[in-house]
């Protein structure tokens, strides 16, 4: 057990863990991740700012939820630490309690904020037997057509939306060495959070007629590549 | 488990996927080279039911200890993955390694409510096993099943191998070894197995080496078992001391929400008391401690490798445990520190103190539930339960001046010996406890009081004094509920009651025997499962299921049993003896309470299994 002794700082400082989110950890919602999160922090008894209350928990923000289903290289949590804290000890402490879908990648004293990120982009690989040029093509006429209506869940009830707003820069392609149609969807950040690609993956199958629901056959991973700030730079 | 392509494209499709993925923060996984002994332990329903209890918890620890075992995690699917795998023609897996079930040696089943049995039926159907024990080849695994329902384990004994009677976490070590050396020697074959697990390994009862005959009436005639060699009755297993007994030092943690998500600590086995309805009471006995010093070093064992942020100590009633300040002095030492909270589930409302209020942070921020349990003084004597009013009164006098608004009370609907008065007096308790808030000067005035009333029917259970006893007939219970209702005309007072219909199936699982297995395996057909559920209860689909396979109903659930009557769970021994139990009743019938153990020793039987004596005196 790595031990955090150094010395008490006069106040608290933020603190930024990039960890990536893949595998089978892609199907653990967001508020599983930060219940999970939250273990690792106390078990590795990192000196970190706890929330107040009766059941005080470590004080965890974190970037956009990533929806269940997508998996992503670079996600980020912000923690404020109480002492001085060797970083390198800290992503060991963090690793050696996190299974191996989920590790911290990065730690360092971040110059930027979270609210920085305006933009993210999704890569969609369809897998399926009748993937070819002419799909693709298929796909991204139907990306790039204005409105994209989809039927969306929302807190006022279910009812159609137009979705295009949100997409800065959707294309489709196809990658016949692995005969997958990719979706590159460049979205943008909505009060914080993204529209789940679903959304338009569902949108997709009904204009083009791929994925026709045969699991064995034809399916679709879901990949968040990039989180990017208002330049369109990666966020770090 | 392992995520193929197709895998992934059934997870994207089904609701919580993170029931089925594993992969989870403590999870044993070995090398399969080095096991000898495959063991797939099953709990028959959803994942976050299954992850949350502690029996399966301390049996993977104690299985996985041994190193050339290796105990694997299943659980039931929720009806869309089941569908979404049927579909696909995927069979079900074990959580760890993701191998098919019927790929193990050994399959195990915990039965902890009777309400499951479908869900075994629909494991197995899901895992390709032959539902049937007698159609099982070499090939597949051996069924195993425990826990509670084991006590009468008839009604889905058909379908199961081999029982692990009592507890078992020394019997499935001794079981698991004769397995491999069996194989290993070269004398395996199914049922050399079975034969050779009951006649030469103590507290397994195999049900196919036992003839049942039946009297015309319909009672059980006798069992009679096919060899001399074959035990006439299976003695239940105890740990003899709870100190030396193994207690697993990390948890699998489960990342989605479970229902008990926690740090869970068991303090003591059996109970004191002997509520004369209930089956945990009498077979868990006798009762065996373990130390606070112990209870102190498990606990912050589990904290440093869960990270988890509550403490729950279990036991049936946890202010009967002869030392609860040491153990919760000793944890307070540090839980604070750590901002660790300390729940205790199950308080009795004699032994609810200040003090207590003080200590248990859970206690000081939650809801308080207490269990009266009946709604007179005469009819709490007759059940045994030996707390009165003042009792009731005391104990939420001190939560309303804690500022408490709310409490919960649980009671039974349809008891023996019960008269409507019983039911006024529910509603008059109820009264009362609101009365007793605004009559509290320390109340929380910034808001009203809200009583639930939560009432459950009565279900007689195998091996308590109440087992002979028929349940209410469905429209006496509906009618009691109904007059309950319409007695409850404080605005104050809220109402809950349990489903009769789910209750009525329940009785009859609970006091069934084997001509109940041709009802489960046409259930199963029928797609009935997660019975325990509302969303999938479905009684009209039950009745027509017992309708067509002759299954009178009433016999089972409503029928007085006889005092002589050869009852389906006779082949086994829980240590209490049936004359204890009959005594009892018949106390029942006089109103008359029976002390606690803590009193004085009142002879049930249950000392001759050996533990802790110190409380038969």
């Amino acid at each position: 057990m790595i031990s955090f002794d150094g010395p008490v700082l006069e106040k608290p400082r933020l603190l930024r863990v990039c960890f990536r989110k893949t595998g089978v950890l892609q199907y653990i919602s967001h508020l599983d991740l930060m219940r999970t999160m939250t273990r690792v922090m106390v078990r590795a008894h990192l000196p970190i700012k706890y929330t107040g209350g009766f059941h005080p928990i470590p004080h965890l923000v974190f970037s956009a939820p990533l929806p269940v289903g997508a998996q992503s290289p670079r996600e980020f949590v912000d923690i404020e630490v109480l002492r001085e804290v060797d970083i390198e000890a800290v992503r060991e402490a963090l690793n050696s309690g996190l299974p191996d879908d989920l590790r911290a990648e990065k730690v360092y004293y971040p110059t930027t904020k979270l609210g920085y990120i305006a933009s993210a982009v999704y890569e969609v690989s369809i897998h399926a037997e009748n993937a070819s040029q002419e799909m693709a093509d298929a796909c991204h006429a139907a990306l790039v057509a204005r409105p994209i209506t989809v039927y969306k869940r929302t807190k006022a009830g279910s009812r159609d939306v137009d979705v295009s707003p949100a997409i800065i820069e959707a294309s489709a392609s196809y990658l016949s060495e692995v005969n997958e149609v990719l979706l590159t969807l460049h979205l943008r950040a909505e009060g914080g959070s993204f529209l789940n690609p679903d959304y338009i993956v569902k949108y997709i199958k009904e204009r083009t007629g791929i994925l026709t629901g045969d699991t064995a056959k034809e399916w679709y991973t879901v990949v968040r590549s990039h989180l990017c700030d208002k330049e369109g730079r990666d966020f770090s | 488990m392992r995520i193929n392509n197709e895998m992934s494209g059934i997870l994207r499709s089904v609701t919580k996927p993170g029931r089925y993925t594993g992969g989870e923060f403590n999870q044993v996984v070995k090398n399969k080279a080095d096991i000898r002994c495959r063991f797939a332990f099953a709990f028959p329903d959803v994942y976050e039911i299954g992850m949350s209890n502690l029996g399966i918890r301390i049996l993977y620890h104690v299985l996985n200890e041994m190193p050339d075992v290796w105990c694997e995690r299943v659980y039931t699917p929720w009806p869309d993955m089941q569908e979404r795998m049927r579909e696909a023609g995927v069979p079900l897996t074990a959580h760890e390694s993701g191998d098919p079930v019927r790929d193990f040696d050994i399959l195990g089943f915990t039965l902890q409510y009777e309400l499951c049995y479908t869900n075994v039926l629909a494991t197995l159907k899901l895992s390709d096993i032959p539902l049937r024990a007698e159609a099982r080849g070499e090939e597949d695994p051996i069924v195993i099943g425990g826990g509670p329902c084991s006590y009468n384990a008839e009604p889905i004994a058909p379908f199961i191998d081999v029982f692990s009677i009592g507890e078992g976490e020394e019997a499935l070590p001794e079981f698991c070894r004769l397995y491999t050396e069996m194989k290993e020697n070269g004398t395996y074959t199914r049922s050399a197995f079975l034969y050779a697990v009951a006649t030469q390994l103590k507290g397994f009862y195999v049900p196919s080496l036992y003839d049942v005959t039946y009297h015309e009436d319909g009672t059980v005639a006798a069992y009679t078992p096919k060899t001399p060699e074959v035990p006439k009755k299976i003695v239940k297993r105890i740990i003899a001391d709870m100190d030396k007994a193994p207690y697993p030092d990390k948890l699998v943690l489960p990342y989605i929400e479970t229902v008990h998500d926690r740090v869970v600590l068991e303090v003591y086995r059996g109970c004191i008391r002997g509520c004369r309805f209930c089956q945990a009471g009498m077979v868990y006995r006798p009762i065996r401690e373990k130390s606070p010093e112990l209870l102190c070093k498990q606990a912050r064992c589990l904290y440093d490798s869960t990270g988890y942020d509550e403490i729950s100590l279990i036991s049936l009633s946890i202010s009967d445990y002869s030392r609860l300040d040491e153990l919760t002095n000793g944890l307070l030492t540090w839980t604070d520190d750590e901002r660790v909270s300390i729940s205790l589930p199950s308080l009795r409302v004699d032994s609810f103190t200040e003090e207590l209020m003080e200590k248990i942070s859970t206690v000081r921020t939650g809801g308080l539930t207490f269990a009266p349990e009946a709604g007179t003084q005469r009819l709490r004597d007759a059940i045994n339960k030996n707390v009165c009013e003042e009792d009731l009164l005391r104990a939420v006098n001190i939560a309303f001046a804690a500022g408490k608004s709310s409490v919960k009370l649980y009671f039974m609907l349809g008891l023996p010996t019960e008269e409507l008065s019983d039911l006024d007096g529910i509603a008059e308790l109820a009264d009362k406890v609101v009365k007793a808030f605004y009559d509290n000067p320390k109340r929380n005035r910034a808001k009203g009081v809200t009583v639930t009333i939560s009432v459950a029917c009565f279900i007689p259970k195998p091996f308590t004094p109440f087992q002979w006893e028929g349940q209410d007939s469905m429209e006496k219970l509906l009618e009691k509920q109904q007059y309950l209702k319409e007695k409850i005309t404080n605005r104050r007072v809220r109402y809950n009651y349990h489903d009769a219909r789910v209750s009525q199936i329940e009785a009859v699982f609970a006091r069934g025997d084997r001509r109940l297995a041709d009802a489960l395996e046409l259930a199963c057909e029928e797609g009935i499962m997660f019975d325990a559920w509302d969303e999938y209860f479905n009684y009209d689909k039950w009745v027509d299921v017992f309708t067509r396979t002759g299954v009178d109903i009433a016999f089972y659930a409503n029928r007085t049993f006889g005092r002589d009557e050869v009852l389906p769970w006779d082949i086994i021994d829980c240590g209490v003896s049936r004359a204890y139990l009959w005594h009892e009743r018949e106390r029942a019938y006089r109103h008359e309470t029976t002390p606690s153990c803590a009193e004085h020793c009142n002879g049930c039987g249950a000392n001759c299994l050996g533990g802790d004596t110190r409380w038969c005196k």
